[in-house]
């Protein structure tokens, strides 16, 4: 758990524009090839062992034929305090400086504890052994580590590209700028829903889009998680009031 | 013979039956093979686990290479001489170094960042394509050298081209991420926390070294190696040693993720 961090510049963030969102499925694609897993099969999907660290949930609202969807991607929320992280009886899920809820995969002993513990549903457990088809097998991304059965697994922000970027900026002796990290699902997506950032810039995109009217957090109220993923509200223009509205009660 | 002594057995202390006589001998001698093959098998957990294994069962780390190639007359510098009996160093087959007049060979002192260029840029360091070798080696060396009929066949010949398939000797196990440019950029800068200092180390006027010096950090004399082997164990205790000293990140997902 950590409330608040001095000794880091950085406190990443995401916010999610549910009004941009069109449901494409892109960034679920993205992080799939860019963190290495697996590919899920029907049957992965009908025993509810399907792992997607960042998945797009669909809602109907309305009566046919007046109906309206509303797409919600759902990542690890990254939460400052973490259910997940006191369960853990081997200290393999942690919170960096920085504010990133990671897993070390090599310490996990796989008790899913903290699976259970997760509000989200955003944390995986590898029942099998992870496999690829023959011609996929050159495309693993050698930056993230292959994980093997018996482990938990989870949205890490792409902490390889943050790492990448940080220490190439400090290569070529230049100051990191908002924009210049960002996840494989931001990178992706086509309508720049996702947009990634340092909350401690007061100027940064992301902490502009958290301090916006439509800001929300997932389940915050109820379980006082402090999630650090940012949804702003769907805009919608048939009603008369369009701020703030019932979004937040959706699970 | 075998009867009388028995025989002898059976009178000297009438309590103990004689099979049990005959067995302990064996017993003896058994438990003394059994606790010296555990006491092998704890010597050598115990040397894995703090450094790099005994060198038996091929757990020698120096593996052998498609052509044996000596960094010692590449990246070493001086006579290539057995320092004990002053003649010329013995290649892997037992024949002298020597050049073309007979004299002992002298190393030709190249930099480390001629042949691994990505080292001062990237995470690998990389290992050179056989077009480089072949820029030297298309007219240096005897035609009578195995390994440069070898190299010559990988880089010349047109049946046989192809890249050569060296083998990995420092391996990092699949859950870490280890990155040479850092490393090479903190260590020329900062030449205090430089290890294992090669004997011709010199710090250069504006405080800094040069990046073929800083590589025996973590790889030994890779300049006197006739074959390369891990000197060093790099294991995790290790790497966070140096990174506390050093103020780098301790953080698990510096190194795991
Ligand atoms: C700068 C030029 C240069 C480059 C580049 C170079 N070498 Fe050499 N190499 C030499 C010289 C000089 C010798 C000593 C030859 C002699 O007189 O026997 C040598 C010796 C050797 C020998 C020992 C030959 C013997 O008789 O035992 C081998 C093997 C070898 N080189 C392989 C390679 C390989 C493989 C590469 C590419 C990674 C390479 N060399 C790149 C200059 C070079
Ligand atoms: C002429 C080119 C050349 C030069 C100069 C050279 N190397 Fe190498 N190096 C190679 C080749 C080729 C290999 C692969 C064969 C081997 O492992 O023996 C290699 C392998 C290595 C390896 C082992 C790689 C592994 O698989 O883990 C290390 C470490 C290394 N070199 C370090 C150095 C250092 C340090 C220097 C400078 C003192 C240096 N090299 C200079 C060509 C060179
Ligand atoms: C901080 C320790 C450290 C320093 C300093 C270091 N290395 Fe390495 N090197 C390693 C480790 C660890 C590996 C294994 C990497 C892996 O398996 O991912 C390695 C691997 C290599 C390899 C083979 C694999 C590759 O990355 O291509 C070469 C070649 C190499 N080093 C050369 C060098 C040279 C040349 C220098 C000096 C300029 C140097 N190293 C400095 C730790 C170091
Ligand atoms: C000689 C000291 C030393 C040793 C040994 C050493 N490191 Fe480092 N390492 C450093 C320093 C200093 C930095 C920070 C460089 C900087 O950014 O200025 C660093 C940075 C790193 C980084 C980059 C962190 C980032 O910002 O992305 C990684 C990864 C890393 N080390 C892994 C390792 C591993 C794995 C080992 C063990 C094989 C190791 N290091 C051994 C000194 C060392
Ligand atoms: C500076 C880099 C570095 C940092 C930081 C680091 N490790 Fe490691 N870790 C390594 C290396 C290198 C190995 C592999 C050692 C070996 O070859 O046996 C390793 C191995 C391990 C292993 C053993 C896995 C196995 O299968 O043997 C565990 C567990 C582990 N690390 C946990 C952690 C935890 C927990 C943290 C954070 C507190 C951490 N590490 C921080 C470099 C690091």
């Amino acid at each position: 758990m950590v409330t608040e961090n001095k000794e880091s510049k950085f406190k990443w963030g995401m916010a999610v524009d549910i009004d941009k969102c069109t449901g494409c499925q892109a960034c679920v694609l993205a992080c799939q090839s860019e963190n290495n897993i697996p590919i899920n099969t029907e049957k992965n999907f009908k025993n509810a062992r399907a792992i997607e660290w960042i998945r797009v949930e669909r809602y109907w609202e309305g009566e046919f034929p007046d109906v309206k969807a509303k797409f919600i991607p759902i990542l690890c929320q990254h939460c400052d305090n973490a259910p997940c992280e006191p369960v853990c009886p081997v200290y393999a899920t942690y919170h960096t400086t920085e504010g990133l809820n990671v897993q070390v995969y090599n310490r996990c002993v796989g008790t899913r504890y903290c699976a259970n513990g997760c509000p989200y549903l955003v944390r995986f457990f590898n029942y099998w052994e992870p496999e690829w088809p023959e011609s996929l097998k050159n495309h693993l991304n050698p930056d993230v580590t292959v994980r093997s059965r018996g482990i938990m697994e989870k949205c890490t922000m792409c902490i390889q590209r943050i790492r990448r970027t940080t220490r190439n900026a400090k290569k070529n002796d230049e100051e990191l700028k908002d924009g210049d990290i960002s996840p494989a699902c931001v990178d992706a997506c086509p309508t720049d829903a996702l947009v990634f950032g340092n909350q401690k810039d007061e100027n940064s995109k992301v902490s502009r889009m958290k301090n916006d009217k439509r800001s929300y957090t997932l389940l915050d109220n109820n379980l006082q998680t402090s999630p650090n993923i940012f949804y702003l509200a769907k805009i919608d223009h048939d009603k008369k009031e369009s701020t703030h509205h019932e979004e937040g009660k959706h699970h | 013979m075998f009867n009388k002594f028995i025989e002898f057995l059976k009178e000297k202390d009438r309590n103990t039956p004689t099979w049990l006589k005959i067995l302990i001998p064996f017993l003896a001698f058994g438990g003394l093979a059994f606790h010296a093959i555990m006491a092998f098998i704890t010597a050598f957990l115990i040397t894995a686990w703090f450094g790099n294994p005994l060198p038996v069962f091929g757990f020698n780390q120096s593996p052998d290479q498609p052509i044996a190639f000596p960094h010692t007359i590449h990246a070493g510098v001086g006579k290539l001489i057995v320092p004990k009996t002053g003649k010329p160093y013995k290649d892997i087959y037992g024949n002298e170094r020597v050049n073309d007049s007979g004299e002992p060979l002298t190393g030709l002192g190249m930099d480390c960042t001629y042949c691994h260029k990505t080292v001062t840029k990237e995470a690998w360091a990389g290992v050179p394509p056989v077009e480089l070798c072949i820029s030297c080696h298309k007219v240096i060396g005897s035609n009578e050298s195995q390994e440069l009929t070898k190299l010559r066949e990988f880089g010349l010949s047109e049946k046989t081209k192809g890249p050569i398939k060296w083998k990995r000797v420092h391996r990092m196990p699949d859950h870490v991420r280890f990155v040479h440019e850092p490393h090479i950029r903190y260590l020329t800068s900062n030449p205090k926390a430089i290890q294992n200092k090669s004997t011709d180390f010199k710090i250069l006027d504006n405080g800094t070294v040069e990046a073929s010096q800083v590589c025996t950090t973590c790889h030994g004399q890779i300049a006197e190696m006739e074959k390369v082997t891990q000197k060093e164990p790099l294991k995790m205790g290790q790497c966070v040693a140096c990174h506390r000293a050093n103020e780098a990140s301790i953080g698990c997902e510096t190194c795991h993720h």
